[in-house]
């Protein structure tokens, strides 16, 4: 089984964005085809390691997470990605929240 | 309307017709006129000087500028309809390209808050972009503390000549304000790590707070400006403010756009029309609302609340169009409704007794 793990803080940034690509730098949409799509296509299982980033916006879960589960399944998703998130249990409640919102 | 029966009728038609399109062109050439001309006094129907003649004793009529003062207190807390007119008639003054000169006097001013500044400086900004010729000049505030306060948050940098001199005995401490085009959480970033040296931001208030910051930014480029293409006054742009009372220990942050009410953005349905703007505010922020009407959207404006509600005492005020609503902590949030219209929306964070050793 080949995993990849990502850290978000490091690879991407720790302050993350908004919505699209076009409102600024560090966006939902930016991090979901730079980063997600290609990880979940080459490798069996992505851990996205979300620790030591300032803050996940809604719009950016939205974007990033949300419209992945909507395409391909909450149970995909859930077989398929893997979340560490130590510090901030609201944000990590979000995030399931938003791709539940998709899949509904 | 019934199709003509006859060819008379079909002749009176053709000529009605003929008659009200040869109405619009007129008055399509003469607005294109005016602008290209970057006059309006030359075109009587889109006369802004004559409509806003009667202002008060604050205001003066020159031939090419006008002074206007500022009013004595300028506060959305306490003064909201009285700050709400005044900036209503300044936008106005500074949508016509008549003026070459603005000048404002603060010298009656007695205490101005620091969002009333932020929305100064919003609506400075707006005028220079639309008319870049204006020159602005002003006459400093007699009080000490305010000159002090207007220098620390950066507005003298909007005007031309000398910064006035202070003393240094203001008590509250400011950094200067912020502005951008796009959603950039590294100006947020940033923005907190100065309040970390004086507030004990747990790891989940930052983030809410972060969260709050960024989603106000991302509503700016998503919603506020629909009009951005056919609105010439219209500029996206978002105003950040952060500031600590060092004597009450409070830690405030302000944020500011020009875009379109909350209100409007979110009045697609039919049951919102007949509700007030500040109930649909209300219920925008408690329970999220979203003019896209689908159930993945309308999280943005909760996420402002959810720092004041994690925090020990605080308030969160919207001021958008005629409405505001105020999120206390732990009490019913306070609707209220003016009869002048702020255009764009103010939020303001208020965390009290927040700042370390105090």
């Amino acid at each position: 089984m080949k995993i990849k793990t990502i850290n978000f803080a490091k690879e991407f940034t720790d302050c993350p964005g908004g919505r699209l690509r076009i409102y600024g730098e560090f966006s939902g949409e930016e991090f979901r085809e730079n980063f997600l799509r290609p990880a979940l296509a080459e490798f069996d299982k992505v851990v996205i390691d979300l620790n030591g980033v300032v803050g996940l916006p809604a719009s950016f879960l939205d974007e990033a997470f949300g419209v992945l589960a909507g395409e391909m399944g909450l149970q995909k998703i859930h077989e398929k990605m893997e979340f560490q998130l130590a510090d901030n249990p609201i944000a990590l409640t979000e995030l399931h929240e938003v791709m539940k919102a998709h899949t509904a | 309307m019934p199709p003509a029966t006859n060819e008379k009728q079909f002749q009176k038609r053709v000529r009605l017709e003929r008659r009200r399109l040869r109405k619009l062109l007129k008055a399509r050439r003469r607005r294109r006129c005016a602008r290209r001309r970057g006059s309006f006094r030359q075109c009587p129907p889109l006369l802004v000087v004559k409509a806003i003649k009667p202002v008060s004793s604050h205001f003066e009529l020159q031939e090419t500028s006008f002074n206007y003062s500022v009013p004595p207190r300028l506060d959305f807390a306490n003064d909201a309809e009285d700050t709400l007119r005044f900036f209503d008639k300044l936008r106005i003054l500074l949508s016509a390209r008549t003026w070459r000169a603005v000048h404002l006097d603060h010298s009656k001013c007695e205490y101005i808050s620091p969002e009333a500044v932020l929305v100064l400086i919003a609506e400075l900004y707006r005028g220079d972009k639309f008319n870049p010729k204006l020159k602005k000049l002003c006459t400093f505030p007699q009080r000490n503390e305010i000159r002090e306060l207007l220098q620390q948050i950066g507005y003298f940098r909007y005007f031309r000549g000398e910064v006035p001199t202070t003393q240094g005995s203001l008590k509250q401490h400011f950094l200067s304000h912020m502005h951008g085009k796009l959603t950039k959480g590294s100006t947020v970033k940033s923005l907190l790590d100065h309040f970390s040296e004086v507030f004990d931001f747990t790891v989940q208030s930052k983030a809410l707070l972060y969260n709050a910051l960024i989603e106000c930014m991302n509503n700016v480029l998503e919603h506020a400006y629909p009009n951005r293409k056919t609105d010439e006054f219209s500029y996206v742009e978002w105003w950040l403010l952060g500031y600590r009372d060092s004597t009450t220990g409070d830690i405030y942050f302000c944020f500011f756009d020009q875009g379109e009410c909350i209100p409007k953005t979110i009045r697609t349905r039919l049951k919102d029309k007949i509700r007030s703007g500040s109930a649909l505010i209300r219920q925008a922020v408690e329970e999220g609302v979203s003019r896209t009407k689908k159930n993945t959207r309308g999280r943005g404006l909760p996420s402002l609340k959810k720092f004041v509600d994690e925090a020990i005492d605080g308030d969160l005020s919207i001021v958008s169009h005629k409405n505001q609503c105020i999120f206390h902590k732990g009490r019913e949030p306070r609707e209220s409704t003016f009869n002048s219209v702020l255009r764009g929306t103010l939020i303001t964070w208020n965390i009290r007794g927040a700042i370390k050793n105090t």
